[in-house]
């Protein structure tokens, strides 16, 4: 009974620990596989954040990182993306004209940005 | 701006800021081994925690409390070392084989701190507090009424990556993903010594810590290293377990408490309803838990009486009367036990138990207990998204999985507890002989 009972634990062991290596392994895969995708991302996060972060600092991350998410009343700013296969981009709506010509006078590379009013 | 330059941007600003609070605390705390450097580290991130308290309650930039912070710090090193002579420890890098074991093996999470920076919840939480945490003129307290970006978070780890930024070039992504990433690290270096430290072979003890690492980054995965506070949480929330089973090393359970409870709103809920019961169950001192629960509920208080909204709650739907209850239970559980990491820590630990009653081995009341612990963790957890007002299927979709690190890890602790005894009794030769390094098993069944 002791016998094949610490067999029975050794192999769950070992079955539990190569699982939890696979999913870290995985993960750690996705991690490096996903860097180029995450760097152009960055990219276009570190254009778009430095021109609204010299204006509106506390929007920066907010406005830029999740474009369908309602911004709260008093930092009026709004970005729609769309990706289209040649070119990305970025529609900034916003009613604060200050962001707006700074926008305008800045462009990323790579990016579109197009501003309107709401 | 945001410092585009890489993950190495955060060197010079961590070396910076090392040098400006870690000797600090390593003085006061006054331990100088490698379990030393893993609280040193720790309590260095709780002193800026802190100082963002303190300027929370007080109404102004937090800027200055740092300057205090540090400053309190070494005046309190330096008097404790004239009062009571050079600090113990007589080898600060200790056993170099498990040294090198356990930095191979941690070695490989680099890989997630030189991704980009790019998740939505670390920039517009994390990243988002630390930038106000840093501001020179804007007092913290004035962002507490705002609905959005969480601002009553904890605030463990945005105040350590702001301290950060004061010595590197303002707001800075790479470094708060980094110094959030180190922390974890180090905080798993406190857990895995802990555990395996009562082997004495040196080769072993190198083996089985490598392995332990292994496990525990397969829970913790990039949740420890891409900005999210939930990988340092749940190594706390375990490191915490582990120090109660055991009983050992009350100065690493009071920094883990502190932690744990400073870094996520999670973290303090299930040092409440967890580990507090925990630590009286085992009849433990709960000396430990006391700077934790102070600063928790003084952190509550500051962040409720500033204006926060916090979250809204249907406390009624936790009963199994309630219509809810029924409604939601069944997603609830399927999200959480379908969960690949929860499934591989259940087998992990269920092989524990297993070898451990075989071998009649003295630690499988720990296992069990850690078990019990973990299942304790899960079921808080469902009752969280029971009495949540948000949409069930959205919440367990953006957090479940994170969530569940907590229980994962615990049962995790718990097979490394049974694994690592069958370990010792291979390394000790007669089972009677006294250990001069290891203690003997205060907790019986």
């Amino acid at each position: 009974m002791r016998a094949p009972t610490i067999v029975g634990g050794f192999v769950l062991g070992i079955l539990g620990f190569l699982a939890l290596v696979f999913l870290y392994g995985t993960d750690l895969v996705d991690a490096t596989s996903d860097y180029p995708r995450a760097a152009d991302e960055y990219r276009r996060l570190q254009c778009l954040g430095d021109i609204i972060l010299e204006q509106v600092p506390v929007d920066a991350s907010l406005a830029v990182l999740e474009p369908d998410l309602p911004r709260p009343d008093y930092w009026k700013v709004r970005l729609r993306e769309v990706v289209s296969p040649e070119r990305e981009v970025v529609f900034v709506e916003t009613d604060a004209d200050y962001l707006v010509e700074a926008i305008e006078g800045t462009a990323c590379d790579g990016v579109d940005l197009l501003v309107s009013a709401p | 701006m945001i410092d585009p330059s890489g993950p190495f941007a955060a060197v010079p600003a961590l070396a910076l800021a090392s040098i400006a609070i870690l000797p600090g605390v390593l003085l006061w705390i006054r331990r100088w081994d490698p379990m030393g450097w893993c609280i040193g580290f720790l309590g260095a991130s709780v002193a800026t925690s802190i100082a963002a308290l303190a300027a929370v309650v007080a109404g102004t930039a937090t800027r200055p409390w740092f300057l205090v912070m540090a400053i309190f710090l070494y005046a309190a090193g330096l008097f404790r070392l004239l009062r009571e002579g050079p600090l113990r420890g007589a080898d600060p890098l200790g056993d170099r084989w498990a040294l090198l074991g356990w930095l191979i093996i941690g070695a490989t999470t680099l890989v997630y701190l030189y991704r980009a920076p790019v998740h939505y919840d670390p920039r517009s939480i994390w990243f988002f507090h630390a930038s106000w945490f840093t501001s020179p003129d804007v007092a913290y307290v004035d962002l507490l009424p705002l609905p959005f970006p969480h601002p009553d978070y904890p605030p463990l780890v945005p105040s350590f990556s702001a301290f950060t930024w004061l010595f590197g070039n303002d707001r800075n992504d790479w470094i708060a993903q980094t110094t959030t990433g180190l922390l974890t690290l180090v905080a798993i270096g406190g857990l895995v010594v802990l555990l395996t430290r009562g082997i004495r072979s040196p080769g072993l003890r190198a083996v089985a810590g490598g392995l332990a690492t292994l496990a525990v980054l397969g829970v913790i995965q990039e949740y420890g290293f891409d900005g999210h506070a939930d990988g340092i949480t749940a190594v706390a929330v375990a490191t915490l377990c582990l120090v109660a089973i055991l009983g050992d090393d009350p100065p690493l359970g009071a920094v883990a408490a502190v932690a744990a409870v400073l870094a996520k709103s999670e973290g303090a809920v299930f040092v409440l309803v967890v580990i507090l019961p925990l630590y009286l169950l085992l009849r433990r001192s709960l000396r430990p838990l006391i700077p934790a629960l102070v600063l928790g509920a003084g952190w509550v208080a500051a962040v409720t009486v500033a204006g926060s909204r916090g979250e809204e709650w249907h406390l009624s739907a936790i009963f199994p009367w309630s219509d809810r209850f029924l409604e939601r239970l069944g997603a609830i559980a399927a999200s959480l036990t379908g969960n690949a990491v929860f499934v591989a820590a259940a087998v992990l630990w269920l092989g524990a138990v297993l070898v451990s009653w075989g071998r009649r081995e003295r630690r499988l009341s720990q296992v069990l207990i850690a078990g019990g612990a973990g299942l304790a963790l899960l079921l808080s957890i469902v009752v969280f998204y029971l009495a949540s007002s948000r949409d069930l299927q959205w919440h367990l979709d953006t957090s479940a999985h994170r969530l569940v690190l907590h229980p994962s890890l615990v049962l995790v602790v718990g097979a490394g507890l049974g694994f690592v005894a069958v370990l010792r009794s291979l390394s000790h030769r007669p089972e009677t002989e006294p250990s001069p390094d290891s203690k003997p098993a205060r907790f019986s069944p």
